[in-house]
């Protein structure tokens, strides 16, 4: 088995998601980070661990596509023989009000946003040994409502309830699972946002630490939970967000 | 909804059970209980509320109990006068009683912040054991503690509020735990924003700023005392025999996020 250690980020190029692949990469991981489509994204992520003698990849892949999923699942593992970490920082979703989402709108947003990551963790179980990390990328939506929120706000539901589930069931075997909750971080997914401006000034207003959350302050978060010193850490969700949602 | 239907009526004490959300839990409890009200110092409302429940049910016994109850010496007080004044021993226990005093924990003198929490934790767990008590030989009892939805959502001067709002739910849950075999189940009601003399002050605060908070409640306005007063009656009921320990919201969804944000 390879020396260095591995993490397997999705959505690894973008937003969150590369914060959390070059703060992994700095950290020492080898980082393989996940992508759909943006290959711009892809590059600049490449290039910015490059610059820095990190040691980072992003392979492309559809997390929701059976035969492309299995096509990448074989490349990753042709180029890994451990997996210590996984990050799942992907994530989609329709912004409509409850009653205008199609089944389909709501299906595909829990194909990227949950049951992408449960093919992943599958597949990858048989790699991870006694000391390895999962992490996922939930929002206060999860629990709380949020405008034009409800496919991924009811995903995140979803996502944590099977983390839960997940970090109960593997603690035994020393990989734990837990979530990090960001508040609302300005990354291109904000831009889809129907009412974006007013809804960045108005939570910027509600949150006691007086900013918006960046995706730095989530990525060092993930770095805390997948250190040896999180391990007693079991199938959480902690909050970053300034404290926005202490209030109701 | 069924209700205790024995021939003499079961006793329900509600503490602070002459103003706002104990009143209406009295106008909710008066058909199928005897009441036994406290107030701490307001004779003439307590008088007024008397005849307002008297006026619906002329057949239901009202007794009067003036007790202020901010430490847990002042329950034994009131039990003593209960055991004086009524011939039954509590089935029903409405802790309502409780005043506000807002203020930034940095600044505010610890005494008054203190005098919150033992009001409104220390005081009603005092009163909760005198009945419980009683419940305990009777195999049948039921109480209702008021907590808030600031017991877990934070609100800038409410540090002693919340601190024993959250109190009372854990309280609740232990308790319910202990007794549950008996018969005997504890819930609690966590209310949002409801029209009493408690929030008056906040209500004309709020109508007077651009705040508008009224447009955050997703039911678009505030709750009404007999609103809680019906959830405390259902709470009360045999058909809510199998509830315990729990903490019921009850806030026309304030709670649920921020449905304009």
């Amino acid at each position: 088995m390879s020396e260095q250690k591995v993490a397997i980020v999705t959505g690894g190029t973008r937003g969150i998601g590369r914060a959390v692949s070059l703060g992994l990469a700095r950290s020492g991981y080898k980082v393989f980070s996940l992508y759909g489509r943006d290959r711009e994204s892809a590059e600049e992520t490449a290039n910015a661990a490059k610059a820095e003698g990190k040691a980072l990849e992003c392979v492309r892949g559809d997390l929701t596509h059976p035969e492309k999923f299995k096509a990448l699942v074989d490349e990753l593992k042709t180029k890994t023989d451990r997996v210590d970490v996984i990050v799942h920082c992907a994530a989609s979703g329709v912004h409509k009000k409850a009653l205008e989402l199609s089944p389909k709108h709501l299906a595909w947003t829990f194909d990227i946003n949950v049951f992408a990551i449960h093919q992943v963790i599958q597949q990858f179980m048989p790699m991870m040994k006694p000391g390895s990390k999962i992490v996922g990328v939930t929002s206060s939506g999860g629990t709380r409502v949020i405008p034009y929120y409800s496919a991924v706000g009811s995903s995140k539901g979803a996502l944590e309830s099977l983390f839960r589930h997940y970090a109960s069931e593997l603690a035994p075997q020393g990989i734990a699972v837990n979530l990090v909750c960001p508040g609302l971080v300005l990354t291109e997914a904000v831009e889809a946002f129907p009412d974006k401006e007013s809804r960045t000034q108005k939570t910027i207003d509600a949150t006691p630490s007086g900013r918006l959350t960046t995706p730095e302050d989530v990525s060092q978060v993930v770095q805390f939970l997948v250190s040896p010193a999180a391990s007693q850490i079991i199938g959480q969700t902690i909050v970053v967000d300034g404290g926005k949602t202490l209030s109701s | 909804m069924t209700n205790p239907t024995t021939t003499t009526k079961k006793l329900a004490i509600i503490t602070g059970g002459t103003s706002g959300i104990g009143l209406g839990a009295a106008l909710k409890l008066a058909p199928n209980f005897n009441l036994v009200l406290t107030f701490a110092s307001d004779e003439a409302k307590a008088q007024k509320a008397l005849a307002s429940i008297k006026e619906l049910f002329p057949e239901t016994q009202v007794t009067l109990i003036q007790q202020k109850l901010s430490v847990a010496a002042d329950a034994d007080s009131l039990f003593a006068k209960v055991g004086d004044l009524c011939k039954q021993s509590p089935s029903v226990l409405v802790n309502s009683a409780g005043r506000l005093n807002d203020g930034l924990f940095l600044t505010q003198d610890f005494e008054k912040f203190a005098a919150v929490v033992q009001e409104h934790l220390i005081a009603n767990m005092a009163v909760t054991q005198h009945a419980v008590k009683a419940m305990y030989k009777a195999k049948w009892g039921r109480i209702i503690n008021l907590s808030s939805i600031s017991a877990n959502f934070a609100k800038r001067g409410q540090a002693n509020y919340a601190a024993a709002k959250a109190g009372i739910e854990g309280f609740t849950r232990t308790l319910a735990l202990e007794v549950a075999h008996r018969g005997i189940t504890i819930n609690a009601i966590a209310p949002g924003l409801i029209e009493t003399p408690m929030t008056q002050e906040l209500l004309q605060k709020i109508d007077s700023s651009d705040r508008n908070l009224k447009a955050r409640i997703p039911a678009g306005r505030p709750g009404k005392p007999e609103e809680v007063g019906a959830l405390v009656a259902f709470l009360c009921s045999d058909d809510a025999a199998y509830i315990t320990g729990t903490t019921i919201t009850i806030d026309g969804g304030r709670s649920l996020g921020d449905p304009e944000s």
